[in-house]
């Protein structure tokens, strides 16, 4: 066991054995030189710089000689330290610190040790056997399997080579702030093998490298962080959505990466947005035709015809009618900038909010009429209105009572 | 007031127009808009229009008035129905004015007078009838009530292709109609409504909401018979043409827990379509009056958003939904 001196300070431990962390510690050392009884141990957590005392504190005893072993049992140190150095104060200085102690007991009684245990986050004071049964990286082999094989127990790969491929997905374009059209698919394979075995329940990172958009969840929902990482499934699959950044012309580059404690490997993918192609007969300009005359294209890509946009009052050249930064094919309000919560993946309903007032008939040109109370909330004078592709007008009264 | 639309943007409803003779006096009567640009026209009632009396000592004294009424509903085919009351008789005793009307469903007729539907002649004040809704069949449901009978008589009320019946059954409440799809070769036509709680029942334990849940009648196309299927979630709100069937938990949830809950009835089986319509947690959807169109539905929200904490209170329509028809075999 190596010793640790320090010149010229004339304290210092002999020697320290792997400290169990609450049973049986055994500090077993040899003070020496002068030495200035009751005076209170110390521990340095040498991962953070910060002081703890043993709980309960434990001081050298009266008596205790230079070479008086100490056998300190059942203290409390702290549970996020897994190495420190042990000090003793002397005359208001500190002594030569000890060796590197590391804990080395198993608190829990389920057969990780505690220093295991606290590496790879794990609860040391778990008394039943879930934890020692738990994986959490998926990879079919349990914690307790991990440690004695002595295998990270947060790696899936555990030296295992991953190749990762492109399945579908690259090379696409969309507009400007639109989800590219297919899903970007890789593939994670073990290396080596023939034909390729399908690696189930690897992790792999989707990451933007370039071109500022926004990765989705499968059901093209916008992933709250720039990275994200999925399991494959059963065929080795893992799969992401692509929403484009906002300006024209951006080439993007999106990453797959599959990464263990020893190696990764990466695939990319590209994509590019564009703007939306003018109208038939158009001559290039947007605003020459009219999206009436082609009802059933979709003009600013947003994922709705333009006899939807029409029907429901957004705007067939413009992909975020609103502008409220939620395209108008995932909008459940596609033509109200104060509410645009999403439409739910692959439902087929969409709430239209069309104003004050409420509906009392619609028909089959997606028409409707309905009425607006005054203010004071009567309905003796409430006023009609009609509703047609995104316009209200009011209804002609009876003349001359200007109500409906 | 607008009750109803059809497919060439013609609308119906109610609006004040002047008693003719009667300068300066108004009431509300059923009325016809060829479209949003257009007056309304005057649908007239089964009351006489009077040209003398405008005081009340004089209507009093003059029992056959105008009357007021309602146009509810027009199909493609441009027929409307709705509702006529008229006063029958009134009394002076001791100085206070009674008075005694008929209310009668009615299908109206632009630039004609209103036609009775029956059952009951036009001053028998006994029988009341109301449409509810129309089919672009021409079928007319609604509700009737006979005091003629013994026990007295309040339940649905029929008019297919006129004739009226009360097959529907005294313990429902239709809020909706629709033909039945062309490539149904069972049924006629759909009728959506509320089936009232049988009030010889023993109490439920815990208490039951005060309505029992929606039924479709599916008319079948070779008898008189109707097949009825049970829609095990609330208040029937309608029925599309393409034979969705709206309804709404809103009146069997307790006090506690007010927040309506929307199903659609199709292929046989009921599904929970809230989320469809909300799919986040922490929107508040406070309520939907919902009226069946062809494909859409319509009503009023109020729903606050999750992120910026704004609510609306407007009205909204529900689109895009599906053609999707309903199963025709299960019964």
């Amino acid at each position: 066991m190596p010793v640790w001196r320090r010149p010229n300070s004339g304290h210092r431990f002999g020697h320290t054995h792997d400290l169990p962390r609450r049973r049986n510690l055994a500090v077993s050392h040899r003070l020496r030189g002068p030495c200035h009884p009751a005076q209170p141990f110390r521990i340095a957590d040498l991962s953070t710089g910060e002081w703890h005392a043993l709980s309960p504190d434990r001081t050298i005893p009266p008596t205790a000689t230079a070479d008086t072993p100490l056998d300190f049992t059942d203290p409390v140190i702290p549970a996020t330290v897994t190495e420190y150095r042990i000090y003793y104060t002397f005359g208001g200085r500190f002594s030569a610190p000890s060796n590197v102690v590391t804990a080395s007991g198993d608190s829990d009684r389920d057969g990780l040790p505690d220093w295991w245990e606290i590496k790879y986050g794990f609860n040391v004071h778990n008394t039943d056997d879930a934890e020692a049964d738990a994986d959490p990286d998926q990879d079919g082999i349990a914690n307790i399997d991990e440690f004695l094989a002595g295998t990270d127990p947060r790696d899936y790969y555990n030296g295992k080579l991953p190749v990762i491929t492109l399945e579908s997905g690259n090379n696409q374009e969309s507009p400007a702030g639109a989800w590219l059209p297919q899903p970007l698919t890789v593939k994670v394979t073990l290396k080596g093998t023939n034909p390729p075995v399908a690696l189930v329940n690897a992790p792999v990172t989707f990451a933007v490298a370039a071109g500022r958009g926004k990765i989705g969840t499968a059901d093209q929902v916008e992933a709250s962080t720039p990275t994200v990482t999925l399991l494959t499934d059963d065929l080795g699959h893992a799969q992401v959505w692509y929403h484009q950044p906002t300006h024209a012309r951006v080439r993007s580059r999106i990453t797959a990466t599959a990464v263990s404690a020893t190696r990764s490997a990466r695939t990319e993918f590209h994509a590019r947005t564009t703007t939306p192609p003018p109208p038939p007969g158009g001559g290039g300009d947007p605003g020459d035709g009219e999206p009436g005359d082609d009802p059933d294209g979709d003009w600013d890509h947003d994922g709705l015809t333009n006899a939807e946009e029409e029907a429901i009052g957004s705007d067939p050249q413009n992909a975020n009618s609103d502008d409220d930064g939620v395209p108008d094919g995932q909008d459940a309000m596609p033509a109200d900038d104060d509410i645009s919560f999403p439409r739910a993946g692959a439902a087929h309903y969409a709430l239209i909010d069309i104003g004050p007032g409420s509906i009392n008939a619609t028909n089959g040109k997606g028409q409707a009429v309905g009425t607006v109370p005054p203010a004071d909330g009567s309905t003796a004078d409430a006023t009609a209105f009609f509703w047609d592709k995104g316009q209200r007008k009011t209804c002609k009264a009876a003349n001359p009572c200007p109500t409906a | 007031m607008p009750y109803g639309l059809n497919d060439s943007g013609a609308i119906v409803g109610e609006a004040e127009f002047e008693v003719p003779g009667v300068s300066g006096t108004y009431n509300v009567r059923a009325a016809h808009w060829a479209n949003a640009d257009s007056p309304p026209t005057d649908l007239g009632s089964l009351g006489k229009i009077t040209t003398t009396g405008s005081t009340p000592e004089a209507k009093a004294k003059k029992p056959d008035e105008w009357g007021t009424s309602r146009a509810v509903a027009i199909n493609n085919n441009g027929m409307i129905v709705g509702t006529s009351t008229h006063l029958v008789a009134a009394d002076i005793p001791n100085g206070i004015y009674y008075p005694v009307t008929s209310t009668k469903a009615v299908r109206f007729n632009v630039g004609g007078k209103p036609t009775l539907l029956g059952p009951g002649k036009k001053d028998d004040t006994a029988i009341s009838n109301y449409v509810s809704a129309l089919s672009e069949g021409g079928v007319a449901v609604g509700m009737t009530s006979d005091y003629h009978t013994s026990p007295d008589y309040t339940g649905a009320a029929l008019w297919d292709n006129g004739v009226f019946s009360k097959a529907l059954g005294e313990d429902f409440t239709p809020t909706g109609i629709t033909t039945a799809p062309s490539d149904d070769t069972r049924y006629k036509y759909y009728v959506i409504g509320t089936k009232k709680p049988d009030p010889d029942a023993p109490a439920p334990d815990p208490p039951a909401p005060a309505e029992s849940g929606t039924r479709l009648k599916l008319k079948c196309k070779d008898s008189d018979d109707f097949v009825t299927k049970t829609l095990p979630i609330g208040s029937a709100l309608g029925i599309t043409t393409d034979g969705f069937a709206f309804t709404s938990a809103y009146s069997e949830l307790s006090a506690a827990s007010a927040a309506p809950a929307f199903h659609e009835w199709v292929n046989g089986n009921d599904e929970d379509i809230t989320s469809k319509f909300f799919p986040h947690d922490g929107v508040v959807f406070n309520g939907l009056i919902a009226q069946a169109g062809n494909g859409m539905l319509g009503g009023s929200i109020a729903v606050t958003d999750p992120v910026t904490g704004k609510t609306k209170n407007d009205a909204a329509l529900i689109s895009n939904v599906e053609v999707r028809t309903v199963a025709h075999g299960d019964t």
